[in-house]
């Protein structure tokens, strides 16, 4: 038997998750992706247990995704059919992911989910976040993003199965499902175990599939739905999603995501390459402090007393604290100074004004 | 214009209160939710003080050691956490998008 607990729902408890929800949020609205990177190990750090914290983000996410989709479906940005096969795929991913998880919460118990999550966490940060850096170094050089289709993605559209071709409307070409599914499962996998697929989906989208970037994170809004409503359910059947830790970080948040997604707006591309790349990194290292913790739990290494592993934590939580104030700092300074550089552009010289 | 902006206004106080009205349900019935969610699956619940304890994966033996009761779970509890989501992120989407539009803080062109 396994003792389910989600965490009381006290004042502190109830205002660090709807600011730990604005900040989230906003750092999501900012740099275009999932705010779950850090919300996930944020709400770790609050004494949620990883399995309640990935289903409970998976909660939170899945109507903001469908009300993205509808808007930029609008915009003619969403490949439906592309969206929709992937959906599938992806659901068998995280119906496979949440067994997965499952099977480790009964085997190790809370903690073991902890570890897991923890360990997908960092090694998925790592990557992403070096790429994201090599890309902030390429950008601010002055290469910009390339409008051609990659090398990668020409090969994938040049494969002809017959029977698996599936007419893509982004990448105006046929791809096969053999390339399709394994992404789209994966995509589903990494959802289910740190609530964030776009890692995984929105990148093969772009380089394996050849689909523009725009349309690319578009699409991957349809998926992170279908990915979120299925995900619900399952954890749902579960026990362990937590609707009130969900509503709470999504009112922070929806304030967050909109301020971050107007704050892009008025900085340059490398600049929100850089912002996110800094955050993963900061976000990977704070984990490195809890991971010791719960080796000791499960028994995998020596016994650590109680004074240390409280100290541990605190560094964690401390260095998960400067990755959201930097995060926050970044994206309200340059929105106001945007702001105030927009607004001085637009007050007209006393000559021009006398012209008009 | 000045009539678009008090719709905007008005439209903003409507969503408010309904999203403000939806976020006290959830505090005030915040006990019975989670018990609705932990309960979904097969449980063994047990009064431990003022609080009850929910275990999962629950076996007849361990559960009666624990003086505790075995529940049989519902699948229809999974309907409150969707339900709840749609129902808040419409109130409160709705409302933050013209809580920006009415502070005037919007997007460069």
């Amino acid at each position: 038997m396994e003792l389910v607990q989600f965490i009381p729902l006290d004042i502190n408890n109830a205002l660090l998750l709807i600011v730990v929800g604005f900040v989230g949020g906003m750092v999501s609205g900012f740099i275009g992706s999932g705010g779950a990177f850090v919300l996930t190990p944020a709400m770790m750090s609050l004494g949620v247990p990883g399995i309640v914290a990935v289903a409970s983000n998976m909660c939170h996410k899945f109507p903001k995704a469908l009300v993205g989709t509808i808007k930029r479906h609008k915009y003619g940005q969403v490949d439906l059919k592309l969206g929709l096969i992937m959906g599938v795929f992806a659901e068998a991913g995280v119906l496979t992911g949440k067994h997965f998880m499952s099977g480790i919460k009964h085997d190790f118990g809370a903690v073991g989910t902890d570890l897991y999550v923890s360990v997908i966490f960092i090694v998925t940060l790592a990557i992403v976040g070096t790429y994201v850096l090599k890309d902030y170094r390429k950008l601010k050089a002055g290469g910009g993003e390339s409008t051609e289709v990659p090398k990668l993605a020409r090969w994938v559209q040049s494969v002809h199965i017959p029977g698996t071709m599936v007419w893509s409307e982004g990448a105006k070409a046929h791809i096969s499902l053999v390339f399709i599914a394994p992404v789209a499962f994966a995509t589903g996998m990494l959802a289910a175990t740190i609530a964030v697929g776009g890692f995984i989906g929105v990148p093969a989208m772009i380089y394996l599939f050849g689909l523009p970037a725009i349309m690319a994170s578009a699409t991957e809004l349809m998926i992170a739905f279908v990915m979120g409503l299925g995900g619900t359910i399952f954890y749902a059947l579960e026990g362990v999603v937590d609707v009130r830790l969900a509503m709470l970080i999504l009112l922070g948040s929806l304030f967050g995501v909109q301020l971050g997604a107007i704050g892009t707006t008025y900085v340059k591309d490398y600049q929100v390459k850089l912002v996110m790349a800094t955050i993963m990194l900061i976000a990977l290292f704070s984990r490195f402090f809890y991971i010791p913790g719960y080796l000791s739990k499960l028994g995998l290494i020596e016994a650590m007393d109680e004074g240390t592993l409280k100290m541990l934590k605190l560094g964690g939580d401390i260095v998960l604290g400067i990755a959201l104030v930097l995060g926050a700092v970044i994206v309200l300074t340059s929105l106001i100074k945007g702001i105030r550089e927009h607004k001085a552009s637009q007050i007209p010289s006393p000559g021009v004004g006398m012209q008009d | 214009m000045a009539a678009t902006s008090s719709r905007g206004l008005v439209r903003m106080l409507v969503y408010g209160i309904l999203t403000f009205v939806f976020y006290w349900g959830l505090v005030t019935y915040s006990e019975e939710i989670s018990h609705l969610s932990l309960t979904t699956p097969d449980t063994c619940v047990v009064a431990q003080g003022p609080e009850t304890g929910v275990y999962h994966k629950p076996e007849a033996e361990a559960c009666q050691a624990k003086g505790g009761t075995m529940q049989d779970g519902n699948w229809m509890h999974v309907l409150a956490p969707i339900v709840i989501a749609f129902v808040i992120s419409f109130s409160h989407g709705a409302f933050t998008g013209l809580f920006w539009e009415v502070v005037g803080l919007k997007a460069k062109k």
